[in-house]
Parts: C-alpha cells; sequence; structure tokens
C-alpha cells in the first residue's frame, strides 16, 4: 500500500522523475481548465444563466466574498491566488473518491509546495502593497528580539500549513484503506462520504490561513497578529 | 512520508501555471460577465430610477395641470356666475322699462279712452239736458215771454260802454232786423222801437222778422254786428257751465292710477 502518489514513479531519468503526484496534478489541471473553458465560453450577460454559469458564479463570488471579509481589502488582486488554492485543493480532494485517483494532496511535496507558494507569496503581496521597510519592520515588533520568534513564526506556520493539509489527506486515504480491508462493505462508503466533507473543509482552512497570512503581511499594522487554526 | 525536490519544484511550478489558467479561463471571463450584468442591472435600475422619476414628475405636471384646470374652471364658473347674474339684472330692468313703458301707454290709452267716454258722455248728458230744457222752454215760451225778454236786450244795450254803443249807433244807421221766434204786437214793436231809438239815436230803420225755429229771445242784427238775447244764448252757456262741470271730476279722476 502506498501511502504517498510520490511513491508511484512513473518516469525517472536522472533528477527528473515523473510521479503519480505529477500525472494526476496534470490531469487536474487539464480538467479543471477545459471545464472552465467549456462553461466559460457560453457565458451570458442576462439574468437567466445556465447552472454551471450560475454554479461558478456562486463559487468565485463567494471566493471574493471570502476574501474580502478577512482582508477589508478589493478582493480582485487576491482571487487568481487563493481562488486557485482553494479550487485545486478542492478537487483535488473531492476527486480522491474517484477509484484509481492518487489525490496530488495526498502527496507531502504538493501540500509544502503549496505551502511554499503561500510562504513566498505573502513577502511578495506584502512588499507590493507597503513597501519593503513597513514589511520588514513587522519583523522587529514589538521589539527587535522578536526577530528570530518572527522568522521561526512564518517558517513554522508554513510547514503547519504543509502537514496539516498532508495529514488529513493522508490520514483519509489510509483510513479508507485500512477500513475497506477490516469492513469491505458499507462503512467504506460512510469514510469517504466524510472525506468528501473533510476534503471540502481542509480546501477552506488551507485557502482561509492563506488569506488571513495575506492580510495580515497587507494590512496596515495595528498591532493584531492573525491566529491559526 | 518523503519529501521529493523536483516534485516540489515542478508543483510550485504546475500551482502557478494553474494559477494563470484559472485566471485566463475562470476568474477573467467570470468577473467580467458578472462585472457586465452588474452594470445592466445598474444601468435598468438606473433607467427605471429615471423613468420613475420622470413618471413622478409627470404625475406631478399632471396634478399641476389638474389643479390649474379645476382653477381656471371655477374661474369660468366665477365668470360665468357674474355674467349670469348681469344679464339677469339687466333683462329684468329691460323688462321692468317695457313693462313701465307698456303699463304706461295702456294707462295713457285707459285715460284717453276714458277721457272720451266721458267727454262723449258729457256731451250726450248735456246735449239731452238741453234739448230737454229747450224743448220745455219752447213750450212755455210766448209772446208775452217776448216781450219780458226785451227788457233784459235793452238792459244790456244801456250797460255798455259808450264808445261800444256809438259803434252800434253807426251801425245801426244801416238797419237794424229785429228777430223773434214769436210775433209780436204792434205795441211792443213802437216800445221796441222807441226804446232803441231812445239808445242808438234817431234814424235808424227797423224790419221784425219771425223764425219759429229760432230759439225763445229777442236777436238785434245790424251790418256788421249783432245782438241777441235769447234762451239759446243761455242754454249754450249752461251746455258750457255743465260740460265744465262734468269735466271737472273727470280731469282730478285721470290722476288715479286704475290699475293700483
Amino acid at each position: 500500500m502506498n501511502i504517498s502518489p510520490d511513491q508511484i514513479v512513473l518516469f525517472e531519468s536522472g533528477f527528473i522523475r515523473i510521479s503519480a503526484t505529477l500525472v494526476f496534478t496534470w490531469l487536474l489541471m487539464a480538467l479543471l481548465t477545459l471545464l472552465a473553458r467549456w462553461i466559460t465560453r457560453r457565458l451570458t450577460q442576462d439574468t437567466v444563466l445556465s447552472p454551471w454559469q450560475n454554479l461558478l458564479e456562486v463559487l468565485v463570488e463567494g471566493i471574493q466574498g471570502q476574501i474580502r471579509d478577512v482582508t477589508r481589502q478589493n478582493p480582485a488582486l487576491y482571487l487568481p491566488f487563493i481562488g486557485t488554492l482553494f479550487i485545486f485543493i478542492a478537487a483535488s480532494n473531492l476527486l480522491s473518491v474517484v477509484p484509481s485517483f492518487e489525490s496530488p494532496t495526498g502527496s507531502l511535496s504538493t501540500t509544502t509546495a503549496l505551502a511554499l507558494c503561500v510562504f513566498i507569496a505573502v513577502p511578495l503581496y506584502g512588499v507590493q502593497r507597503r513597501g519593503w521597510r513597513a514589511y520588514l519592520k513587522d519583523y522587529i515588533e514589538p521589539t527587535p528580539i522578536m526577530l528570530p520568534l518572527n522568522i521561526i513564526g512564518e517558517l513554522s506556520r508554513t510547514l503547519a500549513l504543509a502537514v496539516r493539509l498532508y495529514g488529513n489527506v493522508m490520514s483519509g486515504a489510509v483510513v479508507g484503506a485500512i477500513l475497506l480491508i477490516i469492513t469491505p462493505l458499507f462503512f467504506p462508503v460512510l469514510m469517504h462520504a466524510l472525506e468528501l466533507l473533510t476534503g471540502l473543509i481542509q480546501a477552506y482552512i488551507f485557502a482561509i490561513l492563506a488569506t488571513v497570512y495575506l492580510a495580515a503581511a497587507t494590512a496596515a499594522h495595528e498591532g493584531n497578529n492573525p491566529t491559526e487554526h | 512520508m518523503q519529501l521529493d525536490g523536483f516534485t516540489v519544484v515542478a508543483q510550485i511550478i504546475n500551482f502557478l501555471v494553474l494559477v494563470w489558467l484559472l485566471k485566463r479561463f475562470l476568474y477573467g471571463p467570470i468577473i467580467e460577465a458578472m462585472a457586465a450584468r452588474q452594470q445592466k442591472v445598474a444601468a435598468a435600475l438606473d433607467e427605471a430610477r429615471q423613468k420613475s422619476e420622470q413618471a413622478r414628475a409627470e404625475v406631478q405636471k399632471y396634478q399641476d395641470q389638474r389643479t390649474e384646470l379645476e382653477a381656471q374652471r371655477e374661474q369660468w364658473l366665477e365668470q360665468a356666475r357674474q355674467e349670469i347674474a348681469a344679464r339677469r339684472e339687466k333683462w329684468l330692468q329691460q323688462a321692468r322699462r317695457e313693462i313701465d313703458a307698456q303699463r304706461e301707454a295702456w294707462l295713457k290709452a285707459w285715460q284717453r279712452e276714458q277721457t272720451e267716454n266721458q267727454r262723449a258722455l258729457q256731451r250726450e248728458a248735456t246735449h239731452r239736458l238741453t234739448e230737454a230744457v229747450r224743448h220745455a222752454l219752447r213750450e212755455l215760451a210766448d209772446a208775452d215771454l217776448e216781450r219780458r225778454m226785451l227788457e233784459p236786450l235793452l238792459t244790456r244795450l244801456r250797460a255798455l260802454e259808450a264808445s261800444e254803443r256809438a259803434t252800434l249807433a253807426q251801425a245801426a244807421l244801416g238797419g237794424c232786423v229785429i228777430s223773434t221766434a214769436f210775433p209780436l204786437d204792434i205795441s211792443l214793436q213802437q216800445h221796441c222801437q222807441a226804446a232803441l231809438r231812445e239808445l242808438l239815436g234817431d234814424g235808424i230803420s227797423f224790419a221784425f222778422h219771425q223764425d219759429s225755429n229760432a230759439a225763445c229771445g229777442i236777436t238785434l242784427e245790424m251790418p256788421g254786428h249783432r245782438l241777441a238775447w235769447t234762451l239759446d244764448s243761455y242754454l249754450d252757456g249752461f251746455d258750457a257751465a255743465l260740460a265744465r262741470v262734468l269735466n271737472a271730476p273727470a280731469a282730478d279722476a285721470g290722476h288715479d292710477d286704475p290699475l293700483a
């Protein structure tokens, strides 16, 4: 039994190592892109919408609303990043119920990559919005003694993001596999249904935490630090 | 739990590519469509608001016009009422004037008719009374009465002014005709001639004439002059006096309004 799709190597040449994680990621990317393209090709500006367009508009409007609520800023700047995080993680987790589909978020490499993206995006957005000096000043607030702790905090929360998502998805897959061995009839079905909920919640948590970090980095310093879940 | 560096880097690149793809094919079109719809709805709402404002303005305009029309109607009604009252008053005055004129004309006609009737009645009454008296006197008259009538005639002659009497004397020289209704006897003729010569002078030629149709009395006729004392003259005087007496009440009664 493979705990991570990284262990399924389909092609390897030198340092290039094409694992199932990458392949399913590409599949997922292709699926999401084609689906988006297919739906947005027939967009209408009328008040009568197709169900698919309605679904996408609800999704995008919901993400925008969450970003607006957390950041108190215009969500247009953060929507592609935060929205893609949520959609990718949610789609990946939801598709885990499909037989033979290995969820990319079950790979620590994927969750680490996503956490690194957040780790890099936070200072980029912060510097872009507030400037180098104002952003870096947050690291020596309230006293310069806090600088090492703030840096450790940045690294630890990135690590926490990666491990939390990986752990939840991996544990769901492992528990499902184990239950399939023990009670192969009904219980795994319930566990898979629970996994759908858990996957959505994890996607929401990852996206909302990333939004909180971005908000903390881009908002004017008011002495409030985002709290982790 | 293992971490593959190549996979991490590849997933970062994959994620960034996915960000670009979804931005290109999902967020962009969806937000654009939502913004366009929002703009469209806002435009529709704005248009509806404008139409509502326009409708409100139209309603206000029509209400103002209605109020103005009602005020104008009231003004016209008031003018019509005043005009009707003025015309009514004018027509009433005109009718009163016409009625007064007709009444006046009728009153005058009535008075004229009444006067005519009274006069006719008076004439008839006077005529009948005179005729009756005249008839009675004619039946009572005789030569003796004529003789008595000579005295008043002579008395009248004596009462004349000297100049008048001289004029008569001058005229009598041309002849004097004495007319009576009854024949005078010789003595009375002589007495008459003597009295007249005494008054008018000598040289007068007398002629006696009897006119049975004449009234009782004596008439002296000289060229250009006539002097008489007859009952007819009295009756004529009586007739005139009676007419005056009868006319007086009629004239007084003419001031009364028979319509009053």
